[in-house]
């Protein structure tokens, strides 16, 4: 490697280079953590196989001469939306719905759309409580020994939601939805998963303290359930 | 998996871009992941670069852009140069900085404005030469030189703060 000594310093000065030889060695000395190589190294495996990011589809800009239709059709769609904000206010929210919405956004890609990376846990929890998403998240016993990937958050129905994704060994990611809800209809169980199957996917439902966990990740149910252990 | 040229690339460069990230990061977390994030990078895009000689340069480029990027420090800091008059600097002396440790040291160079403090953090890693820092930065050689001076200057006057509040 080369050395700064092997280059003329025209500002080094009569004692100063003392005091800079003495800052270098202490800057030297800080040493980085005892894992960080082996993480740098299992990133790299870990990014090796981790699905490319999706982009979400775009809409067709409207044709010409359908500007009027095209309206007509936004503001009749606007107002089933509101309708069916209206008609369920006062009741709760439905959980069928939730999960449905959530599958939409695995099969969008959009779930791979990460706005913060980083293998550890205590950061992926640091960024999601600055974005007032629910943070204080009870990760299953076998996620929690994977290694992360990374944290979104998004709104649902005006509630934060954060998700947090693992990588397996194989490569396959694994995604967790926390939302600070726990009354709805058609809940799922308290205090264990409840499974089911999306196409390749699988996912566990299941409340504890307050708040609603699934699980979503590309495989079977065994494949799931070995993260619970 | 693997890769002994990527393993040994990492093994050589790992520990200097950690001090290097810790010196802008704010903790430890953040300056791992610079670190982890730089080799992922260097493992999805190392191979578009042409010269290997500059893998040095790039990597710790590659460091400082990803910093800047995910603060938008150059937004919150413009570009200051230095007027040939301000090249006078002063010497700081062995004493204000023997009784120090690394904490201590970083703390102090954290206290600088990042213009000035990558270069000067490149600087007393001693693995780089004025024009590596300057590739590193993209920055011309005689801004690095002008920022290290500055850098300096804001280094001596946090010192000589820390000397006066121990010894008033």
């Amino acid at each position: 490697m080369s050395s700064l000594n092997s280059q003329p310093d025209p500002h080094f000065r009569e004692g100063e280079s003392e005091a800079d030889a003495l800052i270098s060695e202490k800057l030297r000395s800080l040493v980085p953590p005892a894992d960080l190589k082996a993480r740098i190294l299992a990133a790299r495996k870990t990014a090796e196989t981790t699905p490319q990011s999706v982009p979400v589809p775009h809409f067709r800009a409207p044709r010409r001469g359908r500007g009027p239709w095209a309206m007509t059709l936004a503001a009749v769609i606007l107002g089933l939306a509101l309708l069916a904000w209206i008609v369920p206010l006062g009741m709760r929210p439905s959980f069928i719905t939730y999960k449905s919405d959530l599958t939409d956004q695995i099969v969008s890609g959009e779930i791979t759309h990460l706005e913060f990376t980083s293998s550890q846990i205590p950061p992926l929890k640091e960024w999601l409580a600055a974005h007032h998403a629910p943070a204080d998240i009870c990760i299953p016993a076998g996620a929690e020994r994977l290694p992360g990937v990374g944290c979104r958050t998004f709104t649902w129905k005006g509630k934060a939601v954060s998700q947090v994704c693992f990588a397996l060994e194989d490569g396959k990611i694994v995604h967790l939805f926390v939302i600070g809800q726990g009354n709805w209809h058609s809940a799922p169980p308290q205090g264990h998963p409840e499974f089911t199957h999306h196409g390749e996917w699988t996912m566990a439902s299941w409340r504890e303290a307050g708040a609603t966990y699934v699980l979503a990740g590309i495989g079977d149910q065994a494949d799931l359930e070995k993260l619970f252990l | 998996m693997s890769d002994p040229d990527f393993e040994s690339l990492v093994e050589r460069f790992y520990e200097s871009l950690y001090r290097f990230a810790l010196s802008l990061a704010r903790n430890e977390h953040e300056a791992c992941d610079l670190t982890q994030q730089t080799f992922t990078i260097w493992a999805n895009k190392g191979h578009q670069l042409r010269e290997p000689s500059k893998v040095k340069s790039w990597l710790f480029s590659t460091l400082h852009r990803e910093f800047l990027g995910g603060k938008r420090h150059a937004a919150r800091f413009p570009q200051q140069e230095l007027e040939a008059s301000d090249h006078e600097l002063p010497i700081i002396e062995p004493n204000l900085v023997s009784g120090l440790d690394g904490q201590a040291v970083l703390a102090a160079l954290r206290e600088i404005e990042e213009p000035y403090r990558a270069p000067l953090t490149l600087f007393y890693l001693r693995d780089h030469s004025y024009q590596e820092i300057a590739e590193a930065l993209n920055i011309p050689i005689g801004t690095v030189m002008s920022r290290i001076s500055r850098g300096k200057q804001a280094l001596r006057a946090r010192f000589l703060d820390w000397k006066g509040a121990i010894h008033p």
